[in-house]
């Protein structure tokens, strides 16, 4: 049955912008900014709501980015300089590995609204292990097989405390699988997820973004998750003969990196020309990627065409 | 515009804003601090009569152009005094390189902000209509310059492409023909026209008449070139476009990127001279990209960190301009910065650009040329 939801960091609203920028020159206080975040969240998981989405994020408004919540929360690594965030003009702060991770189980916890997703069917949304491992700098001596094993470790107890707090959907980020991987990255990348996923009962997703997933697919849809996710503003689908069944496809035909909002006939479309080129199992309409790439008020307009499509697609 | 000399210097293009200028164009009164930097470079660049910059400034609503005039004259003797060869006002009107030549365009809209790390963020404007020039820009800051700098002038504007990668596409997306399907390629074609449309009806005529103004030497900034590495034809044919028949010397610069997935295609852009960062990666076999596909035009090789406050040695500079031209002829090489200035202070800045200078310098004496 298709279904509809957001696959990482929302906007910040301009309140938010503003008073954090105050906070940094010492105008306004953190609790201020807290408090406004707190806003912006509930705000979200309303607006999706009412747009209709399957599963609820409370718009990750607390990370400054993807691996920020790990690299700053996980004994072992910390948060190292500004890196340009794949080809995008926007940065992160490439973790940097310093000595053997130490899984808490605590870290994307710390930056959860659980109060405000209470009730709500919700999803987290995580680095994939190889996306961490590979975006980081490391520093421990160690070898990257041991990076991998101990992110992997890392991520496993996220998911285990994500999944005792109430989460039921799990969704792994990986843009690294279709821009920079060889082909021997496929298979302990696999390896790695699976060590994290194995035994979980929430549904589990691989995500990719920012490259073609169709030379890749063949291996991706032997990954140890329920639903494998695409970008289609990267990825194109002529000619490919990857197919994805046994598996759920996200189809990424919302465009997080552009401010025009589709129309809802051209997402159904998308949507029903991934299913017949790629012949998954079932298909979800998502943003191709964070829609935090956009201003706040666009956002939320594309949220709601998101659910307005997922509704089209549902009458069948 | 060529100097006779060897390994001649130049900035790429901004220096931080004084603190008297920037809260001169909020409508603030200068500090006490603010106003001893003012004296204290006054007297250090020889610069006579500040008692009427002090005077505006000191108005109830003072005259931000007459400010804006003084900005320039002290960066331009800024660089003037480290010894550059080359000079321009720091861009000390522009806000920065995106909003400022964007607001003179007529297409964009600006909805809100958007974050470019942690809680920094900048204003993201979508092209929601076909792109106009309302009227040439950098056009009276040139004329200023032009009159009271002491050096040639090189003018620096922010190309087509990074324009359009820099802004959300909306109007052009809608331009493209229904049936192409792919969404990809529609995005692609999206792009093409929109860099092309700012190459032609915006750059075109923008550089036409600086060339008129008497711009000898304009340097196209390019930032965005190899974001992302198909569209690297995108940015050569709009480059061409917009400089077609400008009677000017042409450079472009471009920054934090990896070089090699601009060529070959590169070759075909009709530019004099690629000002390059290297410092901050260190990566100089990047000369070597020049060698081995035969590019034969001027190289300004980045030998100063903008991000850092650490001095580059003259030495360090001279090293590093005599290795660069041994792989491709010391008549090749310039020395500059990576990238603009502005993060630094100016005290780091000027103690930066001079040892540039004097490892310039030193870099002539080896090789037995006239300093």
């Amino acid at each position: 049955m298709p279904f509809a939801h957001l696959v990482g960091i929302y906007p910040r609203s301009e309140k938010v912008v503003e008073l954090s920028r105050s906070v940094d020159r010492g105008r306004a206080t953190p609790e201020a900014l807290a408090a406004a975040v707190e806003e912006d969240e509930r705000a979200v998981i309303a607006l999706q709501r009412e747009a209709g989405l399957d599963y609820i994020t409370d718009g990750l408004l607390r990370w400054q980015d993807l691996l920020r919540p790990l690299s700053s929360g996980v004994p072992g690594m910390e948060p190292g300089g500004i890196v340009r965030w794949f080809d995008n003009n926007s940065f992160f702060r490439h973790p940097v590995i310093t000595g053997p991770l130490r899984p808490t189980g605590k870290a994307v916890l710390a930056v959860t609204n659980l109060a405000a997703l209470a009730g709500v069917r919700w999803k987290a949304v995580l680095p994939s292990p190889f996306a961490l491992a590979a975006l980081s700098e490391n520093r421990s001596g160690r070898s990257f097989a041991q990076v991998l094993d101990d992110a992997a470790a890392v991520l496993r107890a996220e998911a285990q405390a994500l999944e005792a707090a109430g989460c039921v959907y799990l969704q792994f980020s990986d843009p690294v699988l279709v821009t920079r991987a060889t082909p021997d990255d496929i298979p302990r990348a696999r390896a790695a997820l699976a060590a994290v996923v194995t035994g979980l009962r929430a549904r589990t997703a691989l995500h990719t973004f920012f490259g073609d997933a169709t030379p890749v697919l063949p291996a991706l849809v032997e990954f140890p998750v329920d639903e494998i996710g695409i970008d289609l503003y990267a990825t194109t689908l002529d000619g490919t003969r990857a197919r994805a069944a046994g598996k759920t496809l996200l189809v990424g035909a919302l465009d997080g990196r552009n401010s025009l909002v589709e129309e809802t006939g051209a997402l159904v479309e998308q949507a029903m020309r991934a299913r017949d080129r790629l012949a998954p199992d079932d298909v979800a309409l998502v943003p191709n990627c964070d829609l935090e790439f956009l201003p706040w008020d666009v956002a939320a307009a594309k949220t709601r065409r998101l659910g307005e499509a997922a509704a089209v697609l549902r009458r069948g | 515009m060529n100097p006779t000399k060897l390994f001649p210097t130049q900035e790429i293009g901004s220096l931080a804003k004084p603190g008297w200028l920037v809260r001169a164009t909020r409508g603030q009164r200068p500090s006490a601090a603010d106003l001893a930097e003012l004296d204290r470079w006054a007297e250090r660049l020889e610069i006579p009569g500040v008692g009427e910059l002090r005077a505006l400034l000191a108005a109830e609503r003072p005259d931000k152009e007459r400010v804006r005039d003084w900005a320039a004259l002290f960066a331009i003797r800024l660089q003037e005094a480290a010894g550059l060869d080359v000079v321009y006002d720091g861009e000390a009107r522009r806000i920065e390189m995106y909003e400022y030549p964007v607001r003179r365009i007529a297409g964009f809209h600006f909805y809100g902000h958007v974050r470019s790390f942690d809680n920094k963020y900048y204003r993201k404007a979508a092209v929601v209509d076909r792109v106009r020039l309302t009227e040439p820009f950098h056009l009276e800051e040139l004329k200023y310059v032009k009159a009271v700098a002491r050096r040639p002038v090189k003018v620096p504007i922010t190309g087509p492409y990074t324009l359009a990668d820099w802004s959300f596409n909306e109007y052009y997306l809608k331009t493209v023909d229904p049936a192409e399907r792919d969404l990809r390629r529609r995005a692609y074609e999206a792009k093409r026209a929109f860099t092309l449309d700012l190459a032609r009806e915006v750059l075109h005529p923008t550089l036409q008449a600086l060339a008129a103004a008497g711009a000898d030497w304009i340097q196209i900034d390019e930032p965005a070139a190899a974001t992302h590495p198909d569209e690297v034809p995108i940015l050569v044919e709009a480059f061409n476009a917009a400089t077609d028949g400008v009677r000017a010397k042409i450079s472009i610069h471009i920054c934090y990127s990896n070089y090699r997935v601009l060529y070959p295609e590169l070759l075909k852009m009709r530019v004099d001279h690629l000002a390059l960062e290297f410092k901050n990666t260190g990566d100089y076999n990047v000369v070597h990209l020049f060698k081995e596909f035969g590019d034969t035009r001027e190289l300004g090789l980045g030998v100063l960190d903008v991000h850092s406050d650490v001095l580059e040695t003259p030495e360090e500079v001279r090293d590093k301009l005599l290795a660069a031209a041994r792989v491709l002829g010391a008549e090749k090489i310039w020395g500059n910065p990576d990238c603009g200035l502005r993060t630094r202070t100016w005290d780091v800045a000027f103690a930066k650009l001079r040892n540039l200078v004097e490892g310039a310098r030193l870099a002539r004496e080896a090789v037995g040329a006239r300093a």
